[in-house]
């Protein structure tokens, strides 16, 4: 391979929609096995550098796969080392003091602003008794609640939102390709914010969440370091909506949500 | 740098309400700055080859931006005569196959004859890889020496499978486009040289901006960013 190209001194998010603050509410630490990335804390500033985006909210990929505490770590420990990196708690209530315990520890932490649940690796439906009392304590701590959601999914997670109305729930990657659904629930929801990533970057897809939903419950996530970023922000730069939905979906929602201008 | 993309469509998509007409292709095209796109029409994989081939052939009659690529349906293909030479003749650059929609596995007999007969007339062919990785290898056993195989549609998870196939078939390219790890493309380009990889992404049933901005931000040089762009493709379709 020849030479690196020169670094570009404008980012994607410059170029792409200058003027406009890019929050990427949904990103991971840690490495998934495939061709390409480390998922390594120097990474992702590389990547955060190139992107432009202005702060990104990071689970363990490790404490989702398999080591919930050491994973937790890592993430207290990036989030120390960039001011643009905000961490997100992940818990596996099959261990539930487990779980409790590292919800309390971290939900007081200043740059700590989520928690996650990713079912697919628990075999745990969101909502399972088991996870029900760690989302109790979730929603006493006031941190947002973000969850995988995937085709399937829409029952139990609809569930959680009517037992939690206060509780903001982000359904990442919005039932995947059954977001047409995912909007129908929302609607009902108002507790419900959507994010669109998935790895097919569906035209026209931003353009129905907005119509069918309104782009105040719609946040922008990338799944970095198992997705490469900027791909979700040209499916939001190509989508036929108003400015104004546009910044709200970048950033002004999550800006709101997680009370970023207080921080 | 110019971008030539080789994965677009257009006709009619029966399974939702996602608009893939011609003029959307046009714009979707123009949106992610590209200068060409190799299209199918969807009318040969859902509804008939020859008709569809027929009107992929005079909708790039009209609009020079679009590179004719046909299709066969190996499940229709029972003549003896050999298509894929006459597509070549019709002026057809690509054969783009569509397995997942038309429900066939590249197991049978007729779609390795289908190759043979490609391999042959010196017709690129384009397949779907998607999320099953174990199609590139399939393709790696089944496809005869020479027969230049594009692997379409690769995901993350079937990155490491599409580069040992590359590995082992010097002949073959696959296509970046669809949402691999940060530094997939970087890796495959890498382990088998930039050469072999070309742009396809979907057009216009996916948004194309972001897998454009990607490669141009990649840690790739500039001139193999340009290869991956537009340079490999041009060369594969016999310069355009």
């Amino acid at each position: 391979m020849a030479a690196r190209a020169a670094a570009r001194t404008v980012s994607a998010a410059a170029e792409l929609c200058p003027g406009m603050e890019v929050i990427d509410v949904h990103a991971h630490l840690g490495r998934w096995g495939y061709p390409g990335s480390e998922g390594v804390v120097d990474e992702l500033r590389r990547l955060l550098d190139r992107s432009g985006f202005s702060k990104v909210i990071i689970s363990s990929g490790m404490a989702i796969a398999y080591d919930v505490p050491g994973g937790n770590a890592e993430v207290a420990r990036a989030v120390e080392s960039d001011e643009r990196i905000y961490g997100s708690v992940v818990f596996n209530a099959r261990d539930g003091k487990e779980s409790r315990e590292q919800v309390e520890r971290y939900a007081d932490h200043p740059r700590f602003v989520a928690a996650k649940y990713h079912p697919a690796y628990t075999g745990l439906a969101l909502n399972a008794a088991e996870n029900l009392k760690v989302i109790e304590l979730i929603a006493r701590k006031k941190l947002p609640l973000t969850f995988h959601s995937w085709t399937g999914d829409g029952a139990a997670a609809a569930e959680v939102a009517r037992r939690f109305p206060k509780l903001p729930m982000i359904w990442f990657h919005a039932l995947a390709t059954d977001y047409r659904k995912a909007a129908e629930l929302a609607r009902d929801l108002p507790n419900v914010y959507l994010d669109y990533v998935t790895s097919t970057q569906e035209r026209g897809k931003v353009e129905l969440l907005v119509e069918r939903l309104g782009a105040d419950r719609l946040l922008f996530g990338t799944d970095q370091s198992l997705f490469e970023p900027i791909r979700p922000l040209g499916q939001l730069i190509e989508a036929e909506i108003c400015e104004r939905d546009r910044r709200k979906i970048l950033a002004g929602n999550a800006r709101e949500l997680f009370r970023f201008d207080g921080r | 740098m110019r971008i030539l993309d080789n994965h677009c469509l257009f006709g009619r998509w029966m399974k939702d309400d996602r608009d893939v007409s011609l003029k959307k292709l046009l714009s979707a095209l123009r949106s992610m700055g590209a200068e060409h796109g190799v299209a199918v029409s969807l009318r040969g994989v859902f509804y008939d080859h020859d008709a569809g081939n027929a009107e992929t052939l005079e909708v790039c009659r009209r609009h020079r931006e679009l590179v004719p690529a046909a299709t066969i349906n190996p499940q229709h293909y029972f003549g003896r005569g050999s298509l894929p030479a006459r597509l070549v003749r019709q002026g057809f650059r690509m054969l783009r196959f569509f397995p997942n929609l038309q429900g066939w596995t590249p197991q049978g007999v007729v779609f390795e004859r289908v190759l043979g007969e490609c391999a042959k007339a010196r017709l690129p062919v384009a397949f779907p890889i998607g999320k099953a990785s174990d199609l590139a290898s399939q393709l790696c056993r089944i496809a005869p020496k020479g027969c230049r195989v594009v692997l379409s549609d690769v995901y993350y998870g079937g990155l490491a499978e599409c580069i040992e196939v590359l590995r082992r078939r010097p002949e073959f390219l696959m296509e970046a486009g669809h949402t691999c790890v940060p530094g997939g493309l970087e890796v495959a380009c890498r382990e088998v040289g930039a050469g072999r990889v070309v742009l396809g992404t979907n057009q216009p049933l996916e948004s194309g901006l972001g897998a454009v901005e990607a490669i141009r931000r990649s840690e790739l040089s500039s001139r193999d960013q340009a290869a991956v762009l537009g340079g490999n493709l041009s060369r594969l379709l016999g310069g355009i």
